[in-house]
């Protein structure tokens, strides 16, 4: 009996250990990020980033979680610096991260715009799209990419006319897409419906 | 079971045994000042803190014994590990050093630099210029709204606090651009020839440059394309003065536009009166040809332009009555090419050309001028970054000109060929130093083939980092610029024009909002004095000085979707040049000048509507004759403009403005005859300038076939 509790144990606490280093890295940090301390979050990242050179999914954390915090004030001066940091990871990670990244990088752009939208509209969107569709050029049943590419011009339809109804039928597929997606490595990006849900319904209701 | 019980026991008393072990410390950089956001934690566990303001850090581990690694890590220091092998609470501080030499830190560190260069300049983007009321598409008319500059109603160039147009000079990709306004006779205002679109950045400075630009007393303007390739569209645009079509081809790492563009004044003047007749109305058929090759660490870029244009008009001058009869035919060549490489992240080669060719006749009553002009300008620059707080450049210029003028009365024409060359070489350095303080350094040699000596011209710009958001600097700079070619014909220089520049510039800027005081004083000497009636008496005896302030204030964030700025120049210049040898306000110093520039974006309509006032004092005309000591004053300019811009979609904008809503009629100028008497006065061609456009850009992907399995 005692052999056989030890050995459990043992067991037990060998996976837990080999769980540990990376993924319950991950999970503090995502919780941490979920519990409203964005700083606490990256700097976490930042250190899982530093143990496992040749893993994208801390560093797209990190920057993802970066670029959400902007969203929020664009107007901030710090807004500016992450942006111009954002580039160097991404132009650092986008050959090797694939679709992903490219869906960040239209996302970083789309912070840049919106840090002044009367000026940098009209030179970025085509940086922005050019970004979302090479997302889906690299994956087109990657629902990122697809709710991504949509909403950009969805939203865009205040400043200028756009087919509505194909992006919204876009903006669906991304729905159904997200309830399919699944993937074998830990921790890979997953988010997306709640926004791409919110996004239809803004649209849906309007009309 | 018994044992099970006692494992449970044991374990939880484990457990509570788990001490708690707090590592705490202080962090600071070499100068003993503390440093936030390090980020400090155990290599093994990831458990760890960000330090705070004051650099300090503490956080508390639960086990009773830690034997790991510690590592600080931020993004501007070089990490530090060390090894802790502990039981009880752990202190210790530590001193990190400033990374230096890491590729990544460098793209920053410039960028960062960069930003420390706005105080000097001040930077707009091509919507900046598309969407300024009052200047539709012209890259100097924007210029004019902005500190220190001033363009004046019946000529068109940009002039830069107290300088005469010739003393300004344009660049494009470094390299000086030979002619960079539209052609004119007689007091036709002219138009910067640029498409804004073309470039990424323009940056403007009113004095006190860098020892790479040269030959321009006053001040330069520098306008860069883009490095990175173009992405295929086409571009059409109709408006009531003619027509554009334009297209970009992009195929692997290179991209080539072109743009064609056809511009009549035919039908307009046929429908608004003008003040003249035109028996030929003003046209002009342009091509520009913008070629971008990605290499290895480093880029080609290609833009060449060519353009033909023609007029005749004939214009009663009032009060005279004299008819002056006025004509012009021109046609102008420019290539500009570059060539960049990165050796290392640390060296930068620039190797640039510019080859202009114009061609150009111009009719003024009996008066005829033929001109035939070649350029070429040759320029190598290398740059490197020896450590994150000193980079340098080092380069030559070498500027060939021939021009070849016809000049006479009533067939009787005379002709001259004029040959020069000038020679530069440039070298400046730039320095942070400590505490906020950066220092740059740079002197410029000249050698120009008509003048035998060699000048040497310091440039120098210290800048103090009061915090974040001001800034103050101090710029010196000695500027020399030869004559004219035309000048240099008749007359035989000696020396070099000069000018001292010192300003005093105070930048403030916070969330969008910018607040830029600026003081100078500039002294001209051995300036031309061509004393009327005895040509051959000149001298370089003549010179003047220009003094005083601007002031400028940029928001964007204020008020919702509403951007204005609001410039304020003001200047005393005085000078003893040309005709007049006693001290004279020259005839383009307008003493205030203010700029109020408004734009509003009205969501629902999808409309913006901007609207600019331009205020500026009245001039002060005299006669050639110094005899005739009176003064005549032109009016003051109050001139309102308004433009809407309206997109029907991304691609597709409908545009159209009104210059002088007011409907004032301002004298901009006097024109003295050789007689003496009454001088004429020039005014707008018309009292009102009304122009409706509509631009459409077709992207070449416009829905992706990935996407057709929707």
């Amino acid at each position: 009996m005692r052999k056989l509790f030890t050995l459990i144990l043992g067991v037990f606490s060998l996976m837990s250990f080999a769980q540990s280093k990376y993924e319950l890295g991950m999970q503090k940090a995502l919780q941490q990020w979920k519990d409203g301390q964005p700083k606490e979050a990256m700097a976490m990242l930042d250190r899982i980033a530093a143990s496992d050179k040749e893993n994208w999914i801390p560093v797209y954390y990190k920057v993802f979680i970066g670029i959400t915090q902007g969203f929020n004030n664009p107007k901030e001066e710090n807004t500016t610096i992450i942006i111009e940091n954002n580039r160097a990871i991404i132009e650092d990670w986008i050959v090797v991260g694939g679709e992903e990244w490219y869906v960040l990088k239209g996302m970083n752009e789309t912070l840049e715009l919106i840090t002044d939208p009367m000026t940098k509209g009209m030179t970025q969107s085509p940086i922005i799209v050019k970004a979302y569709e090479e997302a889906v050029k690299l994956n087109s049943t990657n629902p990122r990419a697809l709710y991504s590419l949509a909403s950009f011009y969805l939203n865009s339809a205040k400043y200028m006319k756009v087919d509505v109804p194909y992006y919204k039928k876009m903006l669906e597929r991304s729905i159904e897409l997200f309830d399919q997606q699944k993937s074998e490595v830990p921790f890979y990006p997953s988010w997306g419906k709640d926004w791409a849900v919110k996004t239809l319904s803004n649209f849906s209701s309007k009309e | 079971m018994k044992a099970l019980l006692s494992l449970l026991l044991l374990l939880f008393f484990g457990e509570l045994q788990a001490q708690k072990i707090t590592l705490s410390g202080t962090v600071f950089d070499v100068k003993n000042k503390p440093i936030e956001n390090v980020n400090v934690y155990l290599k093994d566990s990831f458990e760890g803190v960000l330090s705070d303001a004051n650099g300090h850090f503490s956080f508390v581990v639960e086990d009773t014994l830690i034997n790991d690694v510690l590592v600080l890590i931020h993004h501007d220091f070089e990490d530090i590990e060390e090894v802790i092998v502990t039981r009880e609470s752990y202190h210790k501080d530590f001193v990190m050093l400033e990374k230096e030499g890491l590729l990544g830190e460098i793209i920053i560190k410039t960028k960062s630099k960069r930003k420390r260069e706005r105080v000097e300049s001040i930077d707009f983007s091509a919507m900046d210029v598309v969407s300024t009321a009052g200047s539709p598409g012209n890259i100097v008319g924007v210029i004019g709204t902005m500190p220190g500059a001033q363009v004046n109603g019946e000529d068109g160039r940009l002039m830069i606090r107290g300088g005469k147009a010739d003393e300004s000079g344009i660049y494009v990709n470094g390299i000086r651009v030979f002619e960079p306004y539209t052609a004119t006779v007689g007091n036709v205002p002219v138009r910067s020839k640029f498409n804004p679109f073309l470039f990424k950045g323009m940056s403007f400075l009113a004095g006190g440059y860098s020892a790479e630009f040269g030959e321009a007393l006053s001040g330069v303007l520098q306008l860069d394309t883009a490095d990175d390739i173009d992405a295929s569209r086409k571009d059409v645009s109709i408006s009531i003065l003619g027509g554009s079509f334009g297209q970009t081809h992009q195929w692997g790492k290179n991209s080539l536009s072109y743009h064609l563009n056809y511009l009549n004044l035919g039908a307009y003047t046929a429908l608004v009166k003008q003040r003249y007749d035109s028996q030929k109305p003003f046209s002009t058929a342009s091509a520009e040809v913008v070629f971008k090759r990605e290499l290895k660490e480093g880029g080609y870029k290609l833009y060449t332009a060519i353009d033909y244009s023609s007029m005749a008009y004939r214009q009663e001058m009032l009060p005279s009555q004299q008819v002056d009869t006025l004509a012009l035919q021109s046609m102008n060549v420019y290539l500009n090419s570059l060539y960049f490489k990165r050796f290392s992240p640390y060296l930068r080669l620039d190797v640039g050309t510019g080859v202009g060719y114009v061609d150009y006749t111009g009719d003024k009553n009996e008066r005829h001028i033929g001109k035939e002009r070649w350029d070429l300008s040759q320029k190598i620059k290398m740059s490197y970054q020896w450590n994150g707080n000193l980079r340098s450049f080092i380069g030559a210029d070498v500027q060939l000109a021939q021009l070849d003028l016809t000049k006479g009365m009533r067939r009787d024409y005379e002709n001259r060929n004029f040959y020069t060359t000038r020679f530069a070489l440039f070298f400046e350095s730039d320095w942070n130093l400590r505490s906020g303080f950066s220092l740059r350094m740079g002197v410029r040699a000249n050698k120009y083939s008509a003048i035998s000596n060699w000048t040497l011209e310091p440039r120098t710009m210290l800048t103090f980092q009061l915090n974040a958001k001001q800034q103050l600097s101090f710029s010196y700079g000695v500027f020399n610029q030869a004559m004219n070619l035309e000048q240099g014909m008749n007359v035989k220089q000696e020396d070099w024009m000069q000018a001292n520049h010192y300003i005093l510039n105070y930048t403030y800027e916070f969330k969008k909002r910018m607040l830029r005081a600026e003081v100078f004083c500039k002294d001209y000497s051995k300036l031309l004095l061509t004393p009327i009636g005895k040509t051959n008496e000149y001298s370089q005896l003549g010179e003047g000085y220009a003094k005083g302030f601007d002031l400028f204030w940029k928001d964007n964030s204020t008020f919702k979707n509403f951007e204005y700025w609001i410039t304020y120049t003001y200047i005393d210049s005085k000078r003893k040049e040309m005709y007049w040898n006693e001290w004279i306000q020259p005839s383009y110093i307008a003493k205030h000048d203010l700029s109020v520039v408004t734009k509003y974006w009205i969501e629902q309509w999808k409309l913006q509507v901007s609207m600019t006032y331009h205020y500026a004092t009245p001039r002060e005309f005299y006669a050639k004759n110094a005899a005739d000591k009176l003064i005549y004053k032109s009016s003051a300019i109050h001139d309102v403009s308004l433009s809407w811009a309206y997109l029907l979609s991304a691609q597709k904008i409908l545009y159209a403005s009104v210059n002088n809503l007011l409907g004032r009629h301002p004298v901009y100028a006097y024109q003295f005859a050789q007689q003496g008497g009454q001088p004429d006065q020039i005014n707008a061609s018309a009292t009102r300038f009304v122009y409706i456009g509509f631009m459409w850009t077709i992207s070449s992907n416009k829905k992706l076939n990935q996407l057709d399995n929707l």
